[in-house]
């Protein structure tokens, strides 16, 4: 559903994207997770054409994006990291607006800026200033935006940033049901537990890279399933095994407490990048 | 064709909302200047200045229509440039018509028509205000075609400086290097025959300097001067080009 070759974008000598490749099947909920900078918003500003990159091509539904740029706009709906609704407009308005930039009839934009605003419970509050609204209502707009033109594909770049964990829950909800009515997601966060929680397969970037890829289960499988963390007092112990077992054995051999559980995304991310997600 | 239409109406019917929602205001606001105008150099120094104008036409009779290019030229072009730093800089909403399926050309057109209307708005207040207060004025129908097509030209100035902008302190580099000199030299206020040597010559690089004599002979119904028309039409021209040019260059 979307296929990436090669995608590159330079900022001056910072090179935010290198030679990306990816292929996102569809109906897939697809997760990019990556630290501040490694260039997960940067690629989506590049596959929805908000930025030209500097080599590579991308397709979406079967569209060049650099080409066919109609027909990949029509294709996909947005939510991009920052506030980009109109706020002099009414949430209502702010959807009719978009429908109309879509070119819907009348009839059709009327029913789905009702049906949408219920879908993400706005409908009370439908006829007032977007400026007046909190984050988490504005981002439930804005979702409700980008699926306006019923879009196949849909970006999503930290759609539960700065959301109350209920808020949060609620949102995967949403992202869930987008995804059951036929829709092909990619998203970013930070949120390990996100990603976890979420997509089918995840990407992780750093550095402009990609630099591992598959479902949440095999890339924990790569790393090993069980931790096993502990204090030996020189510090912190840290280590990796693929069965309990080894982990049990390892922690019987150990002096002072330790801790078994199952391996997280998080600990995927430290093998890989040696850093914490956010460092 | 269609396309066209169906991509800049939205950012119109935008436009229009904004309307509803302020009509009161802009009205007060776009009378406020143009009394101000008319009051202290028309009624105030007005009264004395006879003598100095060239054809012998009172005061009163030159500036009137230069009050009127003046509303239509600020607000036709402080609207777009206005929306458009808050679209594009502050809340970031002029995305939403990058992301839409919308060409560049409607989106210019949408802004341009936007600010047309502005300045349309402000224009028509300040005859409005005329017809009211100056007795013996009138304006020759004619005069309305050729406020259209300046306040069209105004909006497309707008836009071309509302894609330039990149921060708050650009919307005062325009206002002062732009707005400013252009109300006082364009022969809006003052007649063009007063300013000083060179600079008579020089105001004629200036886009307000041809949409002030293209207005002021169109209002009393005089034949308007071909290379006056000629200058504007080169303006709008140049100001499209470059929005376009501006739209292209993606922001980043
Ligand atoms: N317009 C720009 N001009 C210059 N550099 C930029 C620009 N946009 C992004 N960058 C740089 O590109 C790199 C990648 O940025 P990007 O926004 O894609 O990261 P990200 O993964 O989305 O990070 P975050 O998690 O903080 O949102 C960063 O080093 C950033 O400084
Ligand atoms: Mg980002």
């Amino acid at each position: 559903m979307i296929e990436i070759k090669g995608l590159t974008k330079n900022y001056g000598n910072l090179q935010a994207v290198s030679d990306l490749n990816l292929r996102i099947e569809q109906e897939e909920i697809f997760g990019l997770l990556g630290p501040n900078g490694a260039g997960k918003t940067t690629t989506v500003r590049m596959l929805t054409m908000l930025t030209r990159p500097a080599a590579g091509e991308a397709y979406i539904a079967g569209h060049e994006v650099q080409r066919d740029l109609a027909r990949v706009r029509h294709a996909i709906g947005v939510v991009p990291q920052h506030m980009n609704l109109d706020q002099e407009l009414t949430a209502r308005e702010n959807l009719e607006l978009h429908g109309r930039l879509y070119k819907m009839p009348a009839a059709e934009r009327g029913r789905r800026v009702e049906e949408l605003l219920a879908f993400v419970e706005l409908g009370e509050r439908a006829g007032e200033l977007v400026g007046r609204f909190s984050g988490g209502m504005k981002r439930r707009l804005m979702i409700a935006r980008a699926l306006m033109h019923r879009p196949r594909v849909l970006f999503l770049d930290e759609p539960t940033v700065g959301l109350d964990p209920q808020t949060r829950r609620r949102m995967w909800d949403l992202v869930r049901r987008m995804n059951r009515d036929g829709a092909t997601i990619l998203l970013t966060t930070h949120y390990i537990e996100e990603a976890d929680a979420l997509c089918h397969r995840v990407g992780i970037m750093d550095r402009g890279r990609l630099i591992a890829l598959g479902s949440p289960g095999e890339l924990k499988e790569r790393v090993g399933r069980f931790v096993v963390e502990g204090f030996d007092g020189d510090g912190a112990t840290y280590a990796l095994f693929g069965t309990r077992e080894e982990a049990v054995a390892y922690a019987g051999r150990t002096s002072g407490g330790v801790t078994i559980r199952e391996t997280t995304l998080e600990d995927v991310f430290i093998q890989l990048t040696g850093r914490r997600v956010g460092e | 064709m269609r396309e066209l239409f169906f991509g800049w109406y939205p950012i119109i019917w935008e436009e229009m909302v904004y309307w509803r929602r302020r009509f009161w205001l802009y009205l007060a606001v776009y009378m406020l200047s143009p009394l101000i105008f008319l009051l202290t150099f028309g009624y105030g120094v007005g009264q004395r200045l006879t003598m100095l104008m060239p054809g012998g036409v009172s005061y009163l009779e030159f500036l009137v229509p230069g009050v009127v290019a003046l509303a239509v030229f600020n607000n036709g072009i402080t609207s777009v440039t206005v929306r458009m730093f808050y679209n594009r800089l502050h809340f970031k909403s002029f995305e939403a018509y990058r992301l839409a399926p919308v060409g560049n050309l409607a989106v210019w057109l949408g802004f341009a028509v936007s600010g047309t209307f502005r300045g349309l708005l402000a224009g028509g207040i300040v005859l409005g205000l005329v017809l009211i207060l100056v007795p013996g004025f009138a304006c020759a129908p004619a005069g309305l075609l050729w406020l259209v097509a300046v306040a069209f030209s105004c909006g497309a100035f707008g836009v071309f400086l509302g894609l330039c902008l990149r921060s708050f302190d650009d919307q005062t580099v325009i206002s002062e290097f732009v707005i400013v000199p252009m109300t006082f030299l364009c022969g809006t206020l003052i007649p063009l025959e007063r300013l000083p040597g060179a600079l008579q010559e020089l105001v004629w690089f200036l886009p307000l300097t041809p949409a002030a004599e293209v207005l002021r002979a169109g209002f009393t119904g005089g034949p308007v001067s071909l290379p006056a028309v000629e200058l504007l039409a080169g303006w709008t021209v140049l100001f499209f080009v470059l929005g376009i040019w501006r739209l292209n260059c993606r922001e980043e």
